[in-house]
C-alpha cells in the first residue's frame, strides 16, 4: 500500500517513491505511487466529478474571475480530459486533488500529498504538461513532457512520451 | 495622517483577493488556495495587486470586486513578503480601491521570463494565504 488517502484531498506518501528503479513513467527522474485496489475504485468515483469540473472550466469566458483571466482554451480542456484518461488507466497517481484554470487559460491538475508534498500538472499547450514537484527539504522541481492523445495510441503504442527534460 | 503613497513597512500587512471558485479556492482542502490565484494575468502588466490594510478593510475590497461568486480575501504579512524576495509598491490608482500596491516581482512579463520561479514563489503565497483567510463573502 503506497498511497493511502487520508482526508479529502490528501493522500499519505509514507512510502511514496519520487526516485529510483521504482519511479513511475511519467519522469525518467522517477515520481511514483504504487496504488492499492480500493484507489482504483476511487480514480472509478472521482472521474465524473473531475470531468464535470472540467466541463465548468470549459464554461468560462475571458475575465471570468473579474481578474483579466483569459478563458480557458478548448483544447487544453480536452487534453486534460485526456490525460486523466491516461493517468487513470496507467495507475500512476490517484486522481487530482483539485482541477483549476489559470489566469493565463491553461488547465491545472493538483495534488496534496501527505507531509507538504505538491505535485501540478499544467496544460500549456495541446498535450503538453509542464510539471512541478515541491517536497520538504528538497529543491521544487520542475519539467516538461509530451503525451500520445488516447486516439493515437490506439493505433500505436502506450504511455507517455518524454520530450523534453 | 498615513499617505498611501508612503513607503510600506515590513510590520504592514497587505490584503489579497481572491475569486471565490473551487479551482481558486477550496476550503474542504488542507492547502484550500490554489498556487494560480497569485499568478499574473495580462492585466497585471507591473505586477499582481495587493492592497494596504492601513486603508482598506477586507469587506470593502471583497465588495469592490467584479466576479459574480464573490472573493475570500487574504490577509499576507509584509515581512513574510519580503523573505520570499519579493516588493511592494504602493500604486494609488483611481480605478483601484485604496491602499492599492503592485509586487513587481510577479508581473506578466517576470511570468513569461522566470515561469518556474515565479509559480515556486506563487505556491508560498498560497500557503501563506491559506492559514490566512479573513473574510468570505456571503
Amino acid at each position: 500500500m503506497l498511497a493511502k488517502r487520508q482526508a479529502r484531498g490528501t493522500w499519505s506518501n509514507e512510502t511514496f517513491i519520487g526516485y529510483g528503479e521504482n519511479s513511475g513513467p511519467l519522469n525518467p527522474d522517477g515520481l511514483s505511487t504504487f496504488i492499492e485496489s480500493d484507489t482504483e475504485n476511487e480514480w472509478s468515483n472521482r472521474m465524473a466529478e473531475l470531468i464535470q469540473e472540467l466541463e465548468h472550466i470549459r464554461s468560462f469566458q475571458d475575465n471570468w474571475d473579474g481578474e483579466g483571466a483569459e478563458a480557458p482554451k478548448t483544447d487544453l480542456v480536452d487534453s486534460a480530459v485526456d490525460l486523466l484518461g491516461s493517468l487513470q488507466s496507467q495507475r500512476t497517481f490517484p486522481p487530482p486533488t483539485r482541477i483549476a484554470a489559470s489566469p493565463a487559460g491553461h488547465i491545472i491538475l493538483e495534488w496534496q500529498f501527505e507531509h507538504n508534498v505538491y505535485l501540478e500538472a499544467e496544460i500549456v499547450e495541446p498535450f503538453h504538461v509542464e510539471w512541478m514537484l515541491g517536497q520538504p527539504l528538497h529543491p521544487t522541481q520542475h519539467w516538461e513532457e509530451s503525451w500520445m492523445p488516447a486516439y493515437a495510441k490506439k493505433q500505436r503504442s502506450r504511455g507517455l512520451t518524454l520530450v523534453v527534460k | 495622517m498615513a499617505d498611501q503613497q508612503d513607503p510600506i513597512s515590513s510590520d504592514e500587512y497587505v490584503l489579497r483577493r481572491i475569486p471565490k471558485d473551487k479551482s481558486r479556492y477550496d476550503p474542504s482542502l488542507n492547502d484550500p488556495v490554489q498556487r494560480v490565484a497569485f499568478e499574473p494575468s495580462k492585466w497585471d502588466v507591473d505586477g499582481i495587486s495587493v492592497f494596504r490594510e492601513l486603508f482598506v478593510s477586507a469587506a470593502a475590497l471583497a465588495k469592490a470586486g467584479t466576479n459574480d461568486n464573490g472573493y475570500c480575501v487574504a490577509r499576507l504579512s509584509v515581512s513574510n513578503l519580503i523573505a520570499l524576495g519579493l516588493t511592494i509598491v504602493p500604486d494609488t490608482r483611481n480605478d483601484q480601491p485604496p491602499g492599492h500596491a503592485i509586487i513587481p516581482e510577479l508581473s506578466i512579463s517576470e511570468m513569461k521570463q522566470n515561469k518556474t520561479k515565479c509559480k515556486e514563489i506563487q505556491r508560498e503565497l498560497a500557503k501563506l494565504a491559506g492559514r490566512n483567510i479573513i473574510f468570505e463573502t456571503g
